[in-house]
Order: C-alpha cells, then structure tokens, then sequence
C-alpha cells in the first residue's frame, strides 16, 4: 500500500519516516524499549502515543521530563511545558531523534474539545477550595475526616454546589457576613460540606432556599458598602464644592481698591460686607477652617471639631394624623 | 420701626396674614439657610408694638418661602429645601398636617392662588413649576417647564448644540465672571396672576420670565411649556416677579444685574420694543430701576394699596420702597424712573439689616405702607415704606 493510502495518518506519518530514519528509530527508543516491549520504532511511537491518555503525556516524554507537573496532577500539559520537555529530549537526544519526535509532540499537544469539560474558572476554583480545605483550616468537628475522605466527597458533590459558594473571608470579596446559623457557620470557616449530607438533613428545598437567602445577605451587603462609600465620595465632593462657592461669594464681594470718598454708599455696603456674619462664615469655609459634616447636616471645625453655626436637631418626617 | 429677632435662624420668606391684621409668618433656615434645620415662626404684633413668637415648627430643612391658606385661616403653606412643600396648621404643634412632595430639589418659592383659592403653585431649583391642590397630598396636578436659555425656541431652527456652545454675553465687571451656568434650570419664584387664577408667571436663572395659561394645551412629554417667554435681564438670573394688583398686565421683576424692570405683557409679542436675538425676544421693559440696589435684587411686591408702589429686596442688603414713574395711578405717563435724576423714584430705603435682605410684603391692614422685611441676620422689621 502506498504511503497515501494509508487511512491511519500515524501508519502514514510512520511509513514515512520509516523510509527515511528507519535507522534511526532503534537508537531514538533504544533506552525505552525495554519499558514498551517493543523493539520496532512504530510500535514505540504507536504505544507511546496511545498510553499519553493514561498518563497525560507520552511515556517516553515521561521517562525524560524532569520539571514540574501541571498544578492538577492531571490533563493536558500547558504548551510550555511540552516546550521545556522537548528542550530535555534535545540533550539527551541526538538531533535526528528531535525530528522524528515532532510528530509525536504535535499529537500529544493536540488538545481535544470536550464539551462536558467543566470551565476553567470552575477548575481553578475547586482547585483553590481542595487547597483551602487542606491547609489546616479549622473544620468543625462533624466534618473532620482524614482529608482524603473530604476530598473525595467534594469531588463527589461538587456537581451538587459551587466552589465559588465556599465564601473565603481572606480573599475580600465578600463581606464579613455571618448568620447565626449553625450551617452558615461551616460554610464560613471553609469547611468541606457535603451535599448528601445537606440534603439527607434538609432537603433539596431548604438547600435552595438557602443558597436563595445567604445570596440575598450577601447582596445587601455589598449594595450597603456600595451606598456608605458612594455617599462618603458625595460628601466630600461636596465639602470642595463648599469651598469653592464660598472663594466665589468671598472674592466677588471684596473691593479690588478702596472706596473713594465719593463712593458712599459703595463704602457703606463695603463696610457691612467687613462686619457681615455671613462673609465672615464664607471667609472661614473658603480658608478651609470650616467646612459642611460628611455625616450629619452641621458646619464645623476640621481642626477641632467643634460645631459652627446650628446644631441640627433631626425631625421626624411625619404628618400630624399619622402620629 | 418694630423688630424681631430669630436667634440663629435666617430670614427667607415672610407674608401678613389675608385674615388676622397682626399675625405674620416667617420662614427661616439655620445657617443662612445653607444646611440644618428650618423653622417657621409664628409672630403676632401686639398693642403695645411688641413682636411676639405665637407658635412655631421646626422643620427637617431650610424654609425658603411661605404662603398662607386663602381658604383656612389657620393655615401656612412652606416651600422647604428638602424638595417638599408642608402645610402647617397653626393651632397645632410639631408636625405639619399635609405633605406635598414630588419636586427633586430645593422648592424655592410657593403662592396661593388668590382668585379659586384650592390651588397652589411651586417652584423648584429642579427647573419645575408645579399647581397643587392643598386636598390632595399625593401628587401635583400640574407640571409646568419653563424654557432655558440653552433649549431652541420651539419650531425655531436654533440648533439646540449650537445653542448651548454659546455663552450669554456677560460684561467684564468680576462679579459677572462667576459661572453662569450652574443655576440655569433653577425657577427661583413662580405666582398666579391676582387677576386671572389661570394665568401663571415665572422667573429663572436662564434669566428667562415665562407666561403660562393653564386653559391652553400645551402638553410636551414631561409638562407644559409656557405660551409665552422673554429674557428679562440680560442673561443673568431673573431672581423675582410679581404681578401688579391693579394693573393686570403690568408686572416687575428683579434679577442678578441689580435692576427692576416692569414690563407690560400686552407690549411683549409686537411693536417696536422686541429685538430678535438668538435666545428668542429680548424685549424692552417700560419701566426700569436701574442704579437703585448695588446688588441683585431678589424680591419684588407691588402694593396692595397702590397701583404703582413697588417694594424690592436686594442683597446689598437694603430694603427700597419705589414709586413707578411710568404711571400715576390713572395714566400712563411715559416716564420711567431714569427721567428722575435723583433717587430714581424711591420713596424709602431702609438700611438697618446687616446682612442679605431676602423676604418682604406689605401689610394687607390699616395704614396703607406699612411692610415688614426678613433678612439673614434675623431680624424681622416692621416699618413704614411710605414715611
């Protein structure tokens, strides 16, 4: 059969290189030969390649590569480690071996779409929950079992809830929330929890209306800060809008010369405007010595605190009949 | 000369009493009115000349105008700066009977409708004009828009961006240089006509005085737009308007550039007086004060006693009682307060408050002249504008 017709494109690429190095195939898996049982190049190649899904790469790359593993201990290596493993082989491999391995790489690097693959956010999340709930984190008492066991349940149960629901009070996303009840309480020291647990204790109905009222606190929560931070902003926006209408009144009211004699009634409102409270005020807010409280409806002295002008005395915002 | 003073609250707004001769409300803010606690006073002036605090609400925010209950004598009506208008039943403590809240912003100014007395008009710094009914606490029964400088005369071909890329020509005095912009929306007084309960005017920071005519459709999609507007100061803000009491379409206003102007509504659509500009008619007022207050001048009343008595209010801090040379009280005179060469046609000035002089009216009882003015020292004065 010709090269061409070959249907398996490993027979194809194989016939290929077995014309051209088939010399070569021998010292390129002599070493590995042993461990594959094979003494034929294709078949080293072949069952190289078919065993990369049992190990997540080619046994032969395995023998070699002496770096790191992916983080998961499982799946596809990233491009840079295939990178790095390839620049292994190139040191202890002759130069014909490197060119007959390419194939080989290109297959092993081919990445396979599944669709029932979970995302990657969702991986590095439970990745980050395994992590968490295996530093010695404090676990209640109903939970601690040997992490192994902890980890397998989650993998079990992970289908059933979220990582992103395991709520990490380091990370600062969310606030510090804590409800007086006893599962909220687990869920916040990041322990493990199990569904079927949850569910045999609750039911899927509670767990749902669960998730339904923690995601509720949570979200007032955040719209809280959201609003205090917001109106802090507002605030002090307001006190540099302050101050600078009060430059406005100030310097639109001081005379850039004095008043000539001529000029009475001119030196006169001059003269009220020298003596006038309200200047007086405006003068202050404008230096900066009194400005408008971020918190309640008072002008006072940053310096001192002390209030100026009025306190202000909350009224209740009610008519006669509804009292 | 009587005098009342309210400890650490500001005078904004006052109005005698349409049924007891010595009672006169006052609205106040704390603070000069700038944050904190309003309050409404009650004052009665007593035989002896005495003014004493009869009653008095201390409110959540600064009072900026007052308005009695045409059809209750026992009630004042409030235009507070936390956007609500609150009706107070004087007999009571505490808390107002009725709130009236649908404005965004400070409600700066409020009047009673003197001719079918169930309604009232607001207006706001959020740019609205409202009417209300005093029995119906849930909503406003109107909505009225006045145009701004920056919006195109309606089936005009002004482009609305080149509009508003333009700045009103100012002059070079410092006290013009301030930004002119800020306040545009703000419809600073708005008052039914005491001849027509239909007829509305207004006054804005766009410097714009607006005429509405509540028996004309003239709904857009957010409110009625006025049937007729001018630009009453030049482009800088028209503070004030009031109609005078005998002459139905003769009335005053008063604005940033330090003038009252009286104009005659009947002169405004035609005849040699309009010049076309590009923020519409800018028209030529029949009766000016110009040189009268050295600052704007923020409250205007025509005398309920006179037909060309004029009282304003202004923040140089004086309170200035005019007489309008234009008309004699039976004709037209062609005259206009520049003609007279010397005080311009004051009668009186009063200058004892030390600070901005904000709310005025003339006594409706006894002795025609008597006012009282408000200002932000405190003081309440009551004096003779005529003497």
């Amino acid at each position: 059969m010709s090269d061409s017709c070959h249907v398996n494109p490993l027979q194809q690429l194989n016939s290929k290189n077995n014309l051209q190095f088939d010399n070569q195939h021998h010292t390129t898996f002599s070493h590995i030969s042993s461990n594959v049982g094979s003494s034929s190049g294709y078949h080293a190649k072949e069952t190289a390649f078919m065993n990369q899904g049992q190990n997540g790469m080619p046994q032969n790359i395995l023998h070699h590569h002496q770096g790191p593993l992916s983080p998961m201990g499982q799946g596809p290596l990233s491009p840079m480690s295939n990178g790095s493993s390839s620049r292994q082989l190139g040191h202890t491999q002759s130069n014909i071996s490197d060119v007959s391995d390419e194939w080989l790489n290109q297959f092993s690097s081919m990445k396979v779409h599944d669709p029932l693959e979970f995302s990657n956010d969702y991986k590095r999340l439970y990745e980050s929950y395994i992590r968490n709930s295996t530093m010695g984190t404090p676990t209640p008492a109903r939970s601690r079992q040997p992490i192994q066991q902890q980890q397998q349940q989650q993998t079990n149960t992970h289908v059933n809830y979220r990582p992103l629901l395991s709520r990490d009070h380091q990370s600062g996303y969310f606030p510090s929330y804590r409800t007086a009840q006893p599962i909220a309480s687990q869920w916040t020291t990041n322990a493990p929890l199990s569904a079927p647990e949850f569910e045999t204790t609750n039911g899927q109905g509670s767990i749902d209306s669960y998730f339904d009222l923690e995601f509720n606190n949570v979200e007032n929560e955040l719209q809280k800060q959201e609003t205090e931070s917001t109106s802090q902003e507002q605030m002090n926006f307001e006190q540099v809008e302050f101050q600078k209408h009060a430059k406005d009144i100030v310097r639109s009211c001081t005379p850039d010369v004095p008043a000539s004699p001529d000029q009475t009634t001119s030196s006169q409102l001059h003269s009220k405007f020298a003596s006038s409270k309200f200047m007086g005020l405006m003068r202050k807010v404008s230096d900066g010595v009194v400005t408008i409280k971020k918190t309640e409806r008072e002008l006072f002295t940053p310096e001192t605190g002390e209030v100026v002008g009025n306190e202000y005395f909350p009224v209740l915002d009610e008519r006669q009949e509804q009292l | 000369m009587l005098r009342y003073h309210t400890q650490g609250f500001s005078g904004y707004g006052l109005q005698y009493s349409p049924y007891f001769d010595n009672k006169i409300a006052l609205a106040t803010g704390s603070n000069f009115g700038l944050i904190g606690n309003g309050k409404l006073f009650l004052l009665d002036i007593e035989r002896n000349g005495q003014i004493r605090e009869s009653n008095s609400f201390l409110t959540q925010d600064c009072l900026f105008d007052i308005a009695w209950n045409e059809l209750q004598a026992n009630q004042v009506l409030t235009a507070q700066g936390d956007g609500s208008l609150r009706l107070f039943d004087i007999t009571l403590k505490q808390y107002p009977i009725a709130i009236f809240k649908e404005h965004e912003r400070e409600v700066l100014s409020c009047d009673w409708n003197l001719v079918s007395k169930n309604k009232f008009v607001s207006s706001s710094w959020d740019g609205d004009v409202k009417i209300w009914s005093p029995t119906r606490s849930q909503g406003s029964l109107l909505t009225l828009k006045p145009r701004h400088a920056d919006t195109p005369i309606t089936g005009s071909r002004v482009d609305t961006i080149e509009a508003r890329s333009k700045q009103i020509p100012l002059s070079n005095q410092r006290e013009h240089n301030l930004d002119t912009n800020q306040n545009k929306s703000c419809v600073y007084q708005a008052q039914f006509s005491p001849h027509d309960d239909n007829i509305i005017i207004s006054s804005s920071g766009s410097s714009m005085v607006s005429l509405f005519d509540l028996r004309v459709n003239s709904q857009s999609s957010n409110g009625s737009v006025p049937q007729f507007d001018f630009m009453a100061h030049g482009g800088l803000e028209a503070l004030c308007c009031d109609f005078n009491k005998y002459r139905p379409h003769i009335i005053a206003t008063g604005g940033v550039d330090s003038r009252v102007k009286i104009w005659d509504l009947r002169m405004l659509r035609s005849g040699p007086m309009k010049v076309h500009g590009p923020y519409g008619s800018q028209l030529v007022c029949v009766n000016e004060i110009v040189g009268g207050h050295e600052l704007a001048v923020r409250q205007v009343k025509w005398s309920p006693h006179s037909s060309h008595h004029l009282l304003s209010t202004s923040y140089d801090m004086t309170a200035c009682v005019w007489n309008d040379l234009s008309f004699n009280g039976k004709k037209v005179t062609g005259k206009t307060n520049m003609t007279d060469a010397i005080n311009h046609g004051l009668i009186k000035r009063m200058d004892k408050h030390t600070e901005f002089v904000f709310g005025a009216d003339w006594s409706l009882w006894g002795q025609p002249g008597i006012v009282a003015t408000t200002s932000w020292d405190g003081n309440t004065f009551v004096w003779n504008g005529l003497k």
